[in-house]
């Protein structure tokens, strides 16, 4: 028997989403014939997976001021920009389809088979994605109801990265353009790869002949049935509800984590979201070389969906670098462990009095967070004094109240540290050198991150255990003015975050653990 | 019992969504089979009934999210929901783990017989469907 190829158009989203539920329904209650349906969205949405809060992965204010949708799928995965440039394949059956893995490679396959009739060469990639030489072009998705199955795909023809990276909540906190371009590098679309825009007929054909070879069948035109219609007018009201678009609340188990660790061959930088102890999604980055380019998106595929714990994400790392011709000189897969492992243990810092979004304002080292108690000392940047204070480049303060800098010495005075001011990397780690020598056990600081990832070797090199609260401001290495600012002219004034720094006191000021 | 590399306790009935059933009186204890965990892949997130929800039979009642898959659970008989596993929203991969132990889901109060299969039966089901498939039928013997 044949499948109907239904083509439902580009729809609003609540439309689109309650088509999945009515499609679905009428497969299962035997209604219609098994379905390849395609699909578009207008306006633009962004749509969580079926378990997601929606305030936890979109930026609710942007999408509500530029015209986009927000809306919940009925399968799982994360959260998804859509518009006009972006078509959707959809598979409805009743046919018993195996094993998931299996079923998401054979429907893939179809896809594959239809791009490659388009001229682009994607393969597979576990555990659901489909790539084009390490970039990803199609993410898939699924659910079941009572017999019968949905998987749908997203396939890029265009794709406007920065309104993807306005609308969610990725872990690109301030949209640099670094960071736009981590992300630009991750994916591909059609018509990146074939340099033109094919027309949206042909892309939709190819697929279809692509589907109909694996699924050894072929496809019949036809539009939604009158019971279809019928269902959907009785479920649109739902899937336009905010009840069913906020269905899920935050949840107290997710949490955005950064690890930095420098090894041999680079600094290595992982910017995570794991959730109840499981890897969601990993950004990886840093200087370090890695053969072939598309390595660390390999890696970071693979690391999808890892429980966030040292054995199971070794075995993941080992088995990835065991494949041949993977190379990153001079960054073993331990390094990559110490970097996932970094950001894996700020998943505790709320236990250790921290708030979420000041988590990932502060950076151990040499020990663990936990492990930093009896602090003797508080070392304090010169850049966050003002222009104009003549103890600016001196080691001392008149705590005159007019900067952060004043409430900070009075903090590590309340507490018993002797507060510090530091020009320069040298004497820094003069300063290290002589805490460590008195016999202090570990000391608190504030710098910026820049400075943390430049000096984390010489920090771990000196072996005094520290904690040190980033700074939330424009730094010199914004601005590329370290050069000056080392030579104790630069010319801004940064500002310390006075709460953290002062959760971060109350903690390491504390000697019981020593 | 062992279907193929899965276990099935032979002191448990089965339903055809792949969940068990433990019958102590009137409080059922309901679970996914290790076949279930087994070829969904590791779980990210379970949806539970809350305490005291009214149960029909074979009408979904929570969900179930692993890969980037949405499965639903079902209830296998009318009843009231009397517990649910909490523990499974800090550590929802005890469902792999321990399927028939601190995987399970919920507990209720059985209101009818519900339409489940002893182990015995459920074999015979579980062979019929494993046999539609040739990629499910090698898993199976694998």
């Amino acid at each position: 028997m044949s499948w109907r190829l239904l083509d439902t158009g580009a729809r609003p989203a609540a439309e689109n989403m309650a088509l999945d539920e009515v499609v679905l329904t009428a497969r299962s209650r035997g209604l219609v014939p098994d379905t390849l349906r395609f699909l578009q969205f207008d306006p633009p949405c962004v749509l969580v997976g079926y378990h997601q809060a929606v305030e936890q992965e979109v930026r609710e204010d942007y999408c509500r001021g530029h015209g986009v949708e927000i809306n919940r799928r009925i399968t799982g995965g994360g959260a998804l920009y859509w518009d006009r440039s972006q078509l959707g394949w959809e598979i409805i059956t009743a046919g018993y389809l195996g094993r998931a893995e299996d079923t998401y490679r054979r429907l893939c396959q179809g896809a594959i088979l239809g791009l490659a009739e388009l001229g682009v060469a994607a393969s597979f990639r576990p555990a659901n994605d489909i790539e084009v030489e390490g970039r990803k072009i199609s993410g898939t998705g699924g659910t079941a109801l009572e017999g019968a199955f949905l998987f749908q795909g997203t396939l890029l023809i265009d794709f406007p990265v920065e309104e993807m990276l306005r609308s969610l909540r990725l872990p690109a906190e301030k949209l640099r353009d670094k960071e736009v371009q981590s992300f630009r590098e991750r994916v591909t679309w059609l018509s990146r790869e074939l340099g033109h825009v094919p027309p949206l007929e042909a892309v939709k054909a190819a697929l279809a002949r692509g589907f109909a070879r694996v699924l050894e069948t072929a496809f019949e035109p036809g539009g939604l049935t009158a019971a279809e219609e019928e269902l959907l007018r009785e479920r649109l009201p739902r899937y336009r509800s905010p009840e069913w678009v906020h269905l899920r609340r935050a949840r107290d188990t997710r949490r955005e984590l950064l690890g930095v660790h420098k090894a041999p061959g680079g600094l290595i930088r992982v910017s995570l979201v794991a959730d109840a102890g499981m890897v969601q999604s990993v950004l990886i980055t840093g200087d370090f070389f890695a053969f072939p380019e598309r390595l660390v998106y390999d890696l970071e595929a693979a690391l999808k969906h890892a429980p966030l714990e040292e054995a199971a994400l070794r075995e993941r790392l080992e088995t990835f670098f065991r494949e041949e011709g993977r190379s990153t000189p001079g960054v073993t897969p331990e390094d990559f462990l110490r970097a996932l492992l970094r950001a894996g243990e700020r998943a505790e810092y709320r236990r250790l009095g921290l708030a979420e979004e000041e988590a990932n304002a502060v950076f151990p080292v040499v020990r663990p967070l936990r492990e930093v108690r009896g602090a003797g000392a508080l070392l304090l940047p010169y850049c966050a004094k003002p222009l104009w204070c003549e103890h600016r480049l001196q080691d001392e303060c008149a705590k005159c109240g007019r900067c952060t800098v004043g409430e900070a010495y009075r903090m590590a005075e309340e507490r018993g540290l002797v507060p510090v001011s530091i020009n320069n990397y040298e004497e820094l780690e003069e300063t290290l050198a002589r805490l460590k020598a008195k016999g202090v056990h570990s000391f608190v600081g504030a710098c910026c991150a820049a400075f943390y990832q430049k000096h984390l070797a010489d920090f771990e090199a000196a072996g005094l255990p520290g904690v040190l609260v980033d700074i939330d401001d424009v730094t010199c290495y914004d601005l590329g003015q370290e050069r000056e600012a080392h030579q104790g002219r630069y010319e801004r004034e940064t500002t310390l975050r006075l709460e953290v720094l002062r959760r971060v006191l109350d903690r390491a000021a504390a000697d019981d653990a020593v | 019992m062992r279907i193929g590399q899965w276990d099935f306790p032979d002191d448990l009935a089965y339903d055809t969504h792949h969940q068990w059933v433990r019958r102590e009186e009137a409080s059922w204890t309901v679970g996914t089979t290790h076949y279930s965990a087994d070829t969904a892949g590791d779980v990210l997130y379970v949806e539970l009934p809350a305490v005291g929800v009214r149960l029909k039979a074979g009408e979904p009642c929570g969900s179930i999210e692993s890969g980037k898959w949405v499965g639903k659970l079902y209830a296998p008989a009318d009843g009231v929901v009397t517990a649910v596993n909490g523990a499974l929203a800090e550590d929802p991969r005890a469902v792999n783990r321990e399927p028939y132990g601190a995987g399970w889901l919920f507990t209720f109060r059985a209101e009818g017989p519900g339409d489940l299969l002893e182990a015995a039966a459920f074999r015979r089901w579980l062979d019929a469907e494993l046999a539609r498939d040739p990629l499910c039928r090698a898993a199976a013997q694998g």
